[in-house]
């Protein structure tokens, strides 16, 4: 507060109110509670790390990463009079879950977390969210948006909309320990989209938080089974290129995302 | 009546406290002049310290700063020396030269557009904002070697700069501290922005690349399967040209030990060893020598070393991968990368050296 003369008024309105106030009176408490949303990511049920660790893959193969990350979109607590598909309660509009960064067990255990403040107290059935950027979004550009904003990055000038998902990493092909192949899988269209909707009873309660864990396994994003996987002797790399393989790692993505 | 006077006692240090605390803010709001700043409209939007909003005279003040080799202990060398406007704010030295001719150990990244560089400044992104990063070069030994309680007497003592702090931040010249000159520096620094170049013109519509040029951009975005990929645009992200990350192009051995770590030198993690920022490829073609020693002196030779795939490791970014590019593909990336020269930037006198 710079200004004095704002601090003389805003005083004097206190004043005033409390006296005002005599019959005790208590204002109205607004019914809300907060959601820690934390996200984790892991390989085949081992925490996923950044650069160091390896993780067993199809075919004998190995892979070590050092990017995994996607965006949200939309994600929404189900009021319980609403229908699934319409109704709820938007607690975030769009994030980058990211987990460039865990590059450590604790980093893996605490996961990527998002606090939101003052949601609606009441029972929930559910939760929903897109896995992507939806086509609201997908139709802006970085410009739209302030330096930091989750959309100011990771556009495609050449698709003209956003990256959806990026997995980079290198392979250990023949098991010897040379992890030389590299790989780059960068997804991003409007029909790459997928909504996600988990049913589950949830309250959220007036001063306390409810806490939500979404764990997303990133070899059942490279792999539906030990027969359908991505061969990474055969392709190192797509950016949205085939949509074939595209569309096998959003699907996959989408279905990896696990609520605990 | 009691309750009166303690009304009236704590009205009256709330007076007292607000005035003292923001007195010089206050002074500043009704003096200074707000700076509109014209951004891009591709480009994200620039964000500001909420204690160090642009306004004309402090952005002045920080031109005059920028300029003037008084901040160095020798008076011999100013900010400008490094980052010269004619080379985009480069100084065409592989590593930058100090006071007494003292050698740096990386060279001058460029300044264009530095405003945005939200993530992190300096090669390694060791620091978080432009009024941080300001703090350093004036007391790096190999840089302007001074210390700050002697820029702070000269510029108190100064003939004109009490004036001009005054009418940038409403302050006396007892008040000129690190502070104060660290936001100045860093409000002229926002206004270095480039966007007008043949690029930026193709564009809005404006102007048409050369079959050679288009050839060019499409390889550097791998924007079709009928060309060769490049892989440059994922790090060398459009508009700004640089996604403001680090990553470990591969241009050095793994293990080798003379090899500057960057941020591993920072951290001591092995996987941020030779991690350096993305530099912008905005006026590339004025830059030269390129990557964080100047080790390639041509387009030609960075271009090259892409296609090599580079060395080998463990974190040596996925993206930089051997690339099938013949000569006339690596003349087209290299016709493209000189239409992001933006010219207007070189002779822009708001950025101009005031003396």
């Amino acid at each position: 507060m710079k200004n004095p003369v704002y601090g003389v008024v805003l005083l004097m309105a206190i004043f005033f109110l409390s006296t005002c106030n005599n019959d005790n009176e208590k204002p109205a408490e607004a019914l809300e509670g907060d959601v820690s949303i934390t996200f984790k990511a892991g390989f085949k049920g081992q925490p996923l790390l950044m650069y160091d660790d390896t993780y067993d893959y199809e075919a004998g193969m190995s892979l070590r990463f050092q990017l995994f990350q996607f965006y949200i979109s939309h994600l929404s607590l189900i009021s319980e009079m609403a229908d699934t598909v319409n109704g709820g309660e938007e607690l975030v509009d769009i994030a980058l879950v990211s987990f460039k960064d865990i590059t450590s067990q604790q980093l893996a255990e605490e996961g990527i977390v998002i606090e939101i403040k003052d949601v609606p107290a009441g029972l929930y059935k559910g939760i929903k969210l897109g896995v992507g950027v939806s086509d609201d979004f997908n139709m802006t550009q970085p410009g739209d948006y302030a330096a930091g904003h989750p959309l100011s990055d990771n556009y495609w000038t050449a698709a003209t909309g956003y990256i959806f998902s990026k997995i980079e990493g290198n392979a250990d092909l023949n098991g010897d320990g040379d992890y030389s192949e590299k790989l780059t899988f960068h997804t991003g269209a409007s029909q790459l989209y997928n909504e996600k909707i988990f049913i589950q009873d949830m309250q959220v309660s007036q001063g306390s938080s409810l806490n939500l864990e979404f764990n997303v396994d990133l070899y059942r994003v490279l792999a539906q089974n030990s027969s359908e996987f991505l061969d990474f002797r055969q392709l190192t790399q797509d950016h949205t290129n085939d949509m074939n393989v595209a569309g096998f790692i959003a699907s996959n993505l989408a279905n990896a995302l696990s609520l605990e | 009546m009691k309750k009166w006077r303690l009304i009236f006692a704590i009205l009256l240090l709330l007076i007292v406290v607000t005035y003292w605390q923001g007195g010089a803010d206050m002074l500043h709001k009704k003096t200074a002049t707000p700076y509109e700043l014209e951004e891009p409209a591709l480009f994200f939007k620039m964000t500001h310290p909420a204690n160090n909003p642009l306004t004309a005279e402090g952005t002045e003040l920080g031109r005059h700063l920028f300029y003037d080799p008084i901040l160095s202990l020798d008076s011999s060398i100013s900010c400008s020396t490094c980052h010269l406007q004619a080379l985009a704010f480069t100084d065409g030295k592989a590593f930058s030269h100090g006071i007494y001719g003292r050698s740096g150990k990386r060279s001058a990244p460029s300044l264009v557009n530095i405003g945005y560089h939200y993530k992190g400044l300096f090669w390694d992104s060791r620091s978080s904002s432009l009024e941080e990063q300001a703090v350093h070069p004036i007391e790096d030994p190999l840089e302007m070697g001074n210390s700050w309680p002697t820029v702070v007497k000269r510029l108190q003592e100064h003939p004109f700069y009490p004036t001009m702090f005054k009418a940038a931040f409403g302050i006396k010249k007892d008040s000129i501290n690190q502070a104060w000159i660290t936001r100045a520096l860093s409000q002229f620094q926002r206004t270095i922005i480039s966007s007008d170049s043949k690029y930026d013109r193709v564009i809005e519509g404006t102007a048409s690349f050369t079959a050679e040029e288009h050839r060019g951009m499409t390889i550097f975005f791998d924007a079709s399967e009928e060309l060769p990929f490049s892989e440059c645009g994922h790090c060398h992200t459009d508009p700004l040209f640089t996604h403001l990350k680090l990553e470990n192009n591969g241009i050095d051995k793994e293990g080798d030990p003379n090899r500057d770590k960057g941020k591993g030198a920072l951290t001591g993690h092995s996987f941020d060893n030779g991690q350096f920022k993305v530099p912008t490829l905005r006026n590339i073609a004025l830059t030269a020598p390129y990557m964080h020693d100047g080790r390639f002196k041509t387009l030609n030779e960075v271009v090259d070393h892409y296609a090599s795939g580079g060395h080998p490791g463990p974190n040596v970014s996925p993206n930089v991968r051997p690339l099938t590019l013949s000569q006339k593909d690596k003349q087209a990336l290299i016709a493209f990368l000189n239409t992001l020269t933006d010219s207007t930037l070189l002779y822009n006198e708001t950025l101009s050296n005031p003396f």
